[in-house]
């Protein structure tokens, strides 16, 4: 074990192995045949380069290793991406599942809680892998849990990817989709065999599904250290997309002290004063802490720009976007990961594609989509259609007769929003009596070159709306002043608007204003505010609607935190902000505006929230509401003092009169002469 | 005692023709005037001769005084005021023989009093010159001369000195003012703004209806020629009195050459007048140009001796001890006053009333189109002069002197105890406290041309000073308003508390007032409708249009009377004037409590000029 790994080796190439060695980690080429230990042995040979196999950092503070808890790895679906569980449609539909499994771990049941339609027919649900077939259960209309069996999945890059399909048989298969609605609900899981592996290298730190990731932070941290605690952020929001997985900033213990060594769900990051990027802890320990010392190895590690290459399969896996497959002015399903999908159904068949305007790198997101399919002709005395919704609207429409369709449609702005559902849906109408029991399916297949158009969109007003677009790739972090506070709120931002996008988010942190580039991620005070040119950057001010109706009134000397998005200086920012000396409204406005939808839930312009009122977002400055402000500086500085001064006015009177009265009246004649 | 007449005694000892003699008999006839003084004055003899032919004419032993020559101790032993009267110094007192000096011939009064100050002393009293026996007065009394200059007045009346510039309760009430006013911002701003606000807008309307009926009396007055030249041409100059002119210099080197000219113009017999020359002991080079003029003998110079103060008025009071004349009057080197000023100023003694003290003449500015500040001095001192100061005596209201041309009655303006030398408008002051102890002062139809100051940082020194010397005699004469009313009368002390004390106190209020409008009409703000209630709102717009308004017209007409008619519009820029009258006010108030008598000296001679012809 050295402490000096990197002994004759210049920085760059540590930079290159580390880089190296999480390129092959998340490297998502399909290498089905390789065991994982292979791999494994291969990081671990890069690991010894790169960390010395976990060694210690003699500048990074001591890890205290923690009794072991029961760590059972039993993650629910919510955990793993599935937070409002899976709804399979009809008679015959299924989804695709991105199920984890971390090292160590072998998957062994899916137990699922399902919520079957009340009187719906026996069905059968259909595990399996590929072609083949995993499980395969009865469900009643009464079942209430399902447990399939996972002993024989196969596991490729920590996931194993398996399809969930529900059959139901019915008399009147036309009228299945309209009935048949099959749920199960988020807090079914997964179970496995084994135990969790301790980590023994830099590559294999973070686990395809982890519990909780903490970056530990002194409560003044360094430019470098708050910057790496961004980067990180910004890497678990996109590596976890979609899972429970929560980033949380912790406190360095101060003096020197120990800092628990996690359970081997979890993971902590603490920033080094110096020495190499490597494992932390006790000999024999978990390996849970990550110690980095300098801001190449953070950037090295958490800012790759293959990034969304690193992000497993999850339920988000649609709105993927490979950059590099960005042809000029359209970006095909293809370039964004959804590829060709094959859609089946008696009487509809759908594909839904999740795609965020921040994925186009645009504020005016996409004009038009181009539909390219193919579908299976259909049978005699039979109609259908194709239909393409936009958030749940219909934006184009039209009969399916031709076994191929290429259209292109336009996406109204009216209807975009940050994070945006395309639904392609066939719809069948069988012929008189063909709507029985073992009717053909109908078959279409949406082809992977499909696109959307870019170009010539109306861009979002100033508003929450133009965010994470307008941050990406890369954007500047203002904290005023740099404490573990205002980092833990800009990396809770960061984190949360990486999960509605693929494209990486590149924070830049600032020494100061001046410094800025682009979009600005702002945290501070209510100086900042008022130096931004923020709409709301007064201690005090009245909320008025267009019709001069005070909605809202907080005095100077109530505290608040608010959040705002506006422009200035031809530049988008979202600023952070509180007044008074207390910062937890603003931490509680964090908390409870992201709460529980994150970011995909925040719309507006402004949230506010005082120290006892809830956090309310509203749309102010882009529907003509007025922001007065109740007091001026200098009055509410005088208002403060006004006591004072006048006794310290009064006072200097009375000095001056002391002292004149001699000069001015009882003057001695004496003196004169 | 010899019998021969004086001018032959001269002629027999050849000090002068038979041809002077008869020149200076014809003057003596002509002007009554002691033939000695008529020699002297047309410059046929000397002094030493002139008293050399008098001792013996006397039968008195000539003495030139040197000051070494003089026991202080036996010369202060004769009173001052008895000195002066008597122009007769002590010299030595060996105890037995007092050895006297004296420039007139001595009178059994000046015997007797002698025998009283140095009882059982026999007298040797000799005859010398004036000029040694002033010299020798301004040695051996130097500390009385100026203790009399200096707190004669405050000696004789301390309530009427601007020696001490608050009384306690004056400073009293206006600590409890200042503190209640401060009170009352702190707990309640509004109500005491407004308290504030309601006694400043009547001030400026009295003001502004004050200043228009003065006017308007003044305009009234201007056809109203008090002396006419044919009264003057009627005047039998033998009846005129001697004359005393005080000019009190300082640094003024430039100009006094100019001065001593002009008093030669003046029309007065030369021998009647008692011209003195008030110079300061440190400034060598005005007394050197004085007397590189070579005046006549009717002109003396004194050299007022350094104490505490050196003000204008402490000199006045130096020469006023000194005077001779019947009359008095000041002049300001730089002064050019009509030639028959101080007949026509005899003329209204004798027909004014018997309390008349004092005659103001008009001043006005001979370089008033030099630039814009000499055409806005002259607009003011047109009104001034012409149509205030008149105003005021036909209402027969305390009128404030000028700085110079106001012509006393010698004797009254000793009783009053001359001038205050605290007091840097010891002239406004004066004219107040005649009216306060009964006295009038008038109006005379002569005007006294000076130098108007052309350059703002003089301009704004020498307003301060004005205002500074307002706020004094204000001071001075409010300690006991209840005596002011009853010794004054009500109306003459309203005048005088509209005048002297509401000039500084609208100069000082006014950018307030100018600051509210301004602000008001820029921001339209309602943060000033609490402290601007209807009623009060209408008055201060009356004070700010109508009032302006009325200024500027009364400034206009004031040119008239001196057919200035070219200055007419300069009357539209009177309120740009008046904010350096305010700072100028600012800045008197600030030196009010640093340094109350400090005298802001106002440089003459920078004009280029000349005086009217």
């Amino acid at each position: 074990m050295s402490s000096t790994p990197f002994k004759g080796h210049p920085m760059p190439s540590r930079a290159l192995l580390l880089l190296a060695a999480l390129l092959v980690a998340a490297c998502d080429a399909p290498t089905p045949d390789v065991p994982d230990t292979e791999a494994a042995s291969g990081l671990a040979t890069m690991d010894s380069l790169a960390s010395g196999g976990g060694v210690d950092s003699a500048a990074a503070p001591p890890v205290a290793a923690s009794p072991d808890s029961v760590v059972v790895a039993t993650p629910t679906l919510a955990e793993i991406g599935y937070q409002e569980g899976i709804t399979l449609l009809g008679a015959a539909d299924r989804t695709t599942l991105t199920l984890p499994v971390p090292e160590g771990l072998a998957p062994r049941e899916l137990r699922l809680r399902v919520l079957p339609t009340p009187r719906m027919p026996d069905a059968t649900v259909i595990l399996q892998q590929g072609a083949r077939v995993l499980a395969q259960r009865a469900l009643s209309d009464t079942a209430t849990e399902l447990v399939l069996p996972l002993s024989e999945v196969i596991v490729q890059q920590g996931r194993a990817i398996v399809d969930l399909a529900v059959n139901v048989p019915g008399r009147d298969a036309c009228e299945a989709p309209l009935f048949y609605r099959t749920v199960f609900t988020p807090d079914g899981g997964l179970t496995y065999d084994g135990a969790l592996a301790p980590v023994r290298s830099v590559s294999a730190f973070f686990a395809p599904w982890l519990r909780r990731v903490t970056f530990y932070l002194p409560a003044e941290p360094s430019l470098d250290a708050a910057q790496a605690a961004l980067d990180v952020a910004a890497y678990v929001g996109r590596r976890y997309r979609g899972m429970g997985t929560r980033f949380v900033i912790g406190e360095l213990p101060p003096d020197g002290g120990a800092i628990p060594e996690p359970q081997l769900d979890e993971r902590a990051v603490v920033w080094a004063t110096d020495g190499p990027a490597g494992i932390l802890g006790p000999e024999g320990g978990r390996g849970t802490v990550l110690a980095i010392a300098s801001r190449g190895d953070a950037r090295t590690l958490f800012t790759l720009p293959q990034g969304p290459a690193l992000v497993p399969t999850s339920a988000f896996t649609t709105s993927l976007l490979r950059l590099d497959q960005r042809s000029a002015g359209t970006v095909s399903l293809d370039a964004m990961g959804a590829g060709t999908r094959t859609v089946q159904g008696n009487a509809i068949a759908a594909a839904n594609y999740r795609f965020s305007l921040a994925d186009f790198r645009s504020q005016a997101g996409p004009v038009a989509f181009r539909l390219v399919a193919e579908h299976a002709s259909l049978p005699r005395e039979t109609t259908g259609e194709a239909t393409v919704l936009l958030n749940g609207a219909v934006i184009w429409s039209r009969p399916i007769d031709e076994g191929r369709i290429d259209a292109t449609m336009q996406l109204p702005a009216r209807l975009l929003a940050r994070d945006n559902d395309l639904e392609i849906r066939f719809s069948v109408r069988l012929g008189e009596g063909a709507c029985i029991l073992g009717a053909p399916l109908f078959t279409a297949t949406v082809l992977g070159e499909s696109a959307f158009v870019l170009g010539g969109g109306e861009p979002f007003p100033p508003s929450y709306e133009r965010f994470p677009a307008a941050l990406v790739p890369e954007f500047s972090v203002l904290l005023e002043p740099r404490d573990r506070f205002r980092v833990e709120l800009a990396a809770t931002m960061i984190e949360a608007m990486q999960r509605t996008t693929a494209t990486p988010m590149a924070p830049v942190l600032l020494r100061d204003a001046a410094e800025a580039r682009g979009a600005l991620l702002a945290v501070g005070t209510a100086s900042l505010a008022d130096r931004l040119g923020a709409p709301l950057a007064t201690d005090g001010f009245r909320l008025r609607d267009t019709d001069g109706r005070v909605w809202d009134e907080y005095v100077p000397s109530q505290s608040y935190g608010a959040m705002q998005a506006f422009q200035a200086d031809g530049r988008d920012v979202l600023l952070l902000h509180h007044t008074g000396a207390d910062g937890a409204p603003l931490a509680a406005l964090v908390r409870e505006t992201l709460a529980p939808y994150g970011w995909f839930g925040v719309h507006g312009d402004l949230t506010l929230r005082g120290p006892e009122s809830p956090a309310a977002t509203i749309t102010a400055a882009n529907s003509g509401w007025r922001i007065e402000p109740i007091d001026t500086r200098p009055a509410s500085f005088f208002a403060r003092y006004r006591t004072m001064i006048f006794v310290g006015i009064g006072l200097l009177l009375l000095a001056l009169v002391v002292w004149f009265y001699p000069r001015m009246v009882r003057r001695e004649l004496d003196a004169a002469r | 005692m010899s019998s021969t007449r004086l001018g032959d005694l001269l002629v027999a000892r050849g000090l002068l023709t038979p041809v002077q003699r008869a020149a200076a008999l014809v003057q003596q006839r002509r002007t009554g005037e002691r033939l000695g003084r008529v020699l002297l004055t047309m410059g046929f003899v000397s002094r030493v001769d002139l008293a050399r032919t008098l001792a013996a004419q006397w039968g008195r032993e000539f003495v030139l005084v040197e000051p070494t020559m003089v026991d202080p101790v036996a010369a202060r032993r004769f009173p001052l005021d008895a000195t002066m009267s008597f122009r007769a110094v002590p010299l030595t007192d060996d105890g037995t023989t007092v050895v006297v000096a004296s420039a007139e011939e001595p009178q059994p009064a000046l015997i007797e009093t002698l025998e009283v100050v140095y009882p059982g002393r026999a007298l040797d009293i000799r005859i010398t010159t004036e000029w040694d026996i002033d010299r020798a007065i301004s040695v051996t009394h130097r500390r009385q001369l100026v203790d009399a200059s200096i707190y004669g007045l405050y000696f004789r009346d301390q309530a009427e000195s601007a020696y001490t510039v608050f009384t306690p309760a004056q400073y009293l009430g206006f600590v409890v003012l200042a503190l209640g006013i401060l009170a009352g911002l702190w707990a309640q701003p509004v109500f005491t703004l407004l308290m504030l606000n309601v006694p400043v807008t009547l001030l400026f309307l009295a003001v502004v209806v004050f200043r228009t009926i003065v006017g308007v009396s003044g305009a009234a007055a201007e056809t109203q020629i008090v002396i006419s030249t044919d009264d003057v041409r009627a005047l039998d100059e033998r009846t005129l009195p001697v004359y005393t002119i005080l000019v009190p210099v300082f640094r003024e080197a430039n100009v006094i050459g100019n001065l001593i000219r002009a008093i030669g113009e003046l029309d007065y017999p030369i021998d009647k007048l008692d011209v003195l020359v008030l110079f300061e002991e440190n400034d060598p080079e005005t007394l050197a140009a004085a007397k590189a003029a070579a005046p006549g003998a009717h002109v003396r110079f004194m050299v007022v001796p350094a104490g505490e103060l050196q003000t204008k008025p402490k000199a006045c009071n130096v020469g006023l001890l000194y005077a001779q004349g019947e009359h008095l009057v000041i002049y300001d080197a730089e002064d050019r006053p009509e030639p028959d000023q101080l007949k026509k100023a005899v003329l209204a003694f004798r027909r004014g009333p018997s309390r008349l003290a004092c005659v103001q003449a008009a001043l006005n500015y001979y370089n008033w189109n030099e630039n814009f500040l000499t055409r806005m001095f002259t607009l003011e001192y047109s009104f001034w002069f012409d149509y205030l100061l008149p105003g005021l005596d036909r209402l027969r209201l305390p009128i404030p002197l000028g700085g110079t041309s106001n012509h006393f009655r010698t004797a009254v303006l000793r009783e009053l105890g001359g001038w205050d030398p605290f007091n840097v408008t010891e002239d406004a002051d004066l004219g107040i406290r005649a009216a306060m102890h009964g006295y009038r002062v008038g109006i005379i139809n002569s005007t006294t041309y000076e130098e108007a100051n052309k350059r703002l940082g003089n301009w704004l020194r020498q307003r301060s000073r004005w205002i500074k010397g307002y706020m004094q005699t204000a001071l001075v004469f409010s300690r006991d308003p209840i005596a002011l009313v009853r010794r004054a009368g009500l109306r003459q002390a309203l005048g005088f508390m509209l005048l002297i004390a509401g000039t500084p106190l609208i100069f000082l209020l006014q950018p307030i007032a100018i600051g509210l409008t301004i602000g008001w009409l820029v921001t339209r703000t309602q943060a000033l409708a609490p402290i601007f209630p209807p009623w009060l709102l209408y008055l201060s717009l009356f004070n700010l249009l109508l009032g302006n308004a009325l200024a500027i017209y009364v400034n206009m007409f004031a040119v008239f009377k001196r057919r200035l008619h070219v200055l007419v519009l300069f009357a539209l820029f009177n309120p740009f004037y008046w904010i350096l009258h305010s700072i100028a006010a600012v800045k008197a108030l600030g030196q009010l409590f640093t340094r109350p008598y400090f005298w802001e000296k106002t440089v003459h001679g920078l004009t280029r000029h000349g005086a009217p012809g």
